[in-house]
């Protein structure tokens, strides 16, 4: 009887297989049958039905005996998942209120930064301007003696020509 | 070589130290960022040397099993995968709901919950991000993203969208046999129990098939630690909230709603709101398991049919849990964040 001799192993194991297969066919026929069906459903019942009867027992003899029973824990434990369910439900609430308000201050925020850049942006236009003007001013002094010494020359030309046109 | 005896000591000799209990599963560093009720949203950063390299995805996790089973094991993790290659997830698990939560609405889920974890996680990435589900859970995304924009694209896992394909479970989830509001008003919320052993009855070799395994490689310890994580996290069943499940069954696997649009007869309305998937704009990925026997390839690709956006599918090799396992899923789903 060793597991060395391979033809006692392999007759064992073919034995094995063959029986299960005859077993597993016959219980495809008895475990579709109308009649087993129809016996698990009347077990299923009576089983449900004996529970119920003996949880009702059970629950009577305490409340006689003054007892909280099973469905006066069933109720206290209900109310008390109630409870916690409304608790959840405030939590969802505020979770929600806090995603809008991040979202809100995130919207604040963008505005912010866009204003202040613009700000940004309008200070170096400004600055660019008066470095614009700086150096036209710059350049005025210049440009005022320049025309100053062009400008006599301009008046004797201007009151001959006034000369000429009156005569 | 062992002998058969010895091999079944030593399986039985390892059950006995009941390797499940004593093994820690999703253990990938991450830290929880909110918290509603029982609903936790999980932040993976990315482990990447260089920081996050891709869009931070959200991950919608099926409310019938616990998140862990995108983080098995070291090595066995699509967390560590998607963040050691620098994408940060977001990860909702929606938790265990107590019987204070019966009334919870899929309205609640959908248009609420996922509402709020959606826009945590965006806040705390501090950009738009990308959305996968799996199971169910992209399937309660699918609703939500044809009624929000909160994610680029998405990416849906093994997802059912087209009920009516689902194989055996459509067979089971029929109204003539699943009293599911006999069930309801009863239990309050569904049972996780029941929907652990509705799935494994769902294939009863598998379960033959399981302890075979664990035999036939008794001598492999990462074989023998995967094997644990996967039953940990099996046994760990998750209540789903009734009303929203009384709503998912009757509307998902009795009407098969999600392929209906409006002005068709019969289509969903979910607070007063028709659910259309066509109004789902966004690009949307959908990754089924060849061999997976809850949600069947046909069952997830209809979202082709019915989705608003363009769809692109792929159907990968392996089960509804092995490729989340074997690495399959992360390889995909690095291949859609990639494109």
């Amino acid at each position: 009887m060793s597991d060395t001799s391979p033809d006692l192993s392999k007759l064992s194991g073919e034995l094995y297989r063959q029986w299960e297969k005859g077993m597993a066919q016959w219980w495809d026929q008895v475990l579709e049958s109308p009649a087993f069906l129809s016996g698990m459903g009347q077990s299923l019942s009576g089983q449900a039905q004996a529970r119920a009867n003996y949880e009702q027992a059970v629950d009577q003899t305490l409340e006689q005996l003054h007892i909280p029973s099973r469905k006066d824990f069933i109720r206290l434990t209900r109310v008390a998942t109630m409870l916690e369910d409304k608790l959840l439900s405030l939590e969802d609430k505020l979770l929600t209120l806090g995603d809008q308000l991040a979202a809100q201050e995130r919207e604040t925020l963008l505005a912010r930064v866009e204003s202040a850049e613009a700000r940004i942006e309008a200070r170096e236009q400004l600055a660019a301007l008066q470095a614009r003007l700086d150096a036209l001013e710059g350049k005025a002094p210049a440009a005022v003696s320049a025309a100053a010494s062009t400008e006599p020359a301009e008046q004797k030309g201007r009151a001959r020509r006034g000369k000429e046109e009156s005569a | 070589m062992m002998t058969l005896i010895d091999r079944t000591a030593t399986t039985a000799r390892y059950l006995s130290q009941r390797p499940a209990e004593r093994l820690r599963i999703g253990v990938t560093p991450h830290q929880v960022v909110f918290r509603q009720n029982k609903a936790t949203l999980r932040y993976f950063p990315s482990t990447h040397p260089q920081g996050q390299q891709h869009t931070p995805i959200f991950v919608s996790m099926p409310l019938i099993n616990k998140w862990e089973v995108w983080d098995l094991l070291p090595g066995r993790s699509v967390m560590e995968d998607l963040t050691a290659a620098g994408v940060p997830v977001y990860l909702l698990d929606w938790g265990t709901p107590g019987p204070e939560d019966q009334a919870v609405t899929l309205g609640k889920l959908v248009d609420d919950l996922l509402v709020r974890m959606f826009d945590r996680a965006r806040r705390h990435a501090g950009q738009a991000l990308d959305a996968v589900g799996y199971c169910v859970g992209g399937t309660f995304l699918a609703v939500h993203l044809s009624r929000h924009e909160s994610a680029r694209r998405v990416a849906f896992v093994c997802t059912p969208i087209d009920f009516h394909a689902s194989g055996r479970l459509a067979v089971w989830a029929q109204p003539s046999c699943f009293p599911v509001d006999a069930a309801i008003d009863g239990f309050g919320n569904y049972p996780g129990r029941v929907i652990r052993e509705a799935f494994s009855w769902l294939r009863p070799e598998g379960q033959t098939r399981k302890w075979v395994g664990l035999w036939e490689k008794i001598e492999d310890p990462e074989f023998r630690d995967l094997w644990a994580a996967l039953e940990k996290w099996n046994t760990d069943a998750v209540d789903f909230p009734g009303e929203a499940y009384r709503e998912y069954v009757k509307r998902c696997y009795f009407e098969n709603t999600l392929l209906k649009h409006v002005g068709d007869p019969g289509v969903w309305m979910l607070d007063g709101k028709p659910v259309d998937l066509q109004n789902a704009k966004i690009e949307a990925h959908s990754i089924a398991a060849d061999r997976d026997h809850i949600v069947p390839p046909a069952a997830a690709h209809a979202l082709a049919e019915t989705w608003g956006g363009a769809v692109t599918t792929k159907t990968v090799k392996g089960g509804h849990v092995a490729i989340a396992a074997n690495g399959v899923i992360s390889k995909s789903l690095l291949e859609w964040i990639r494109r």
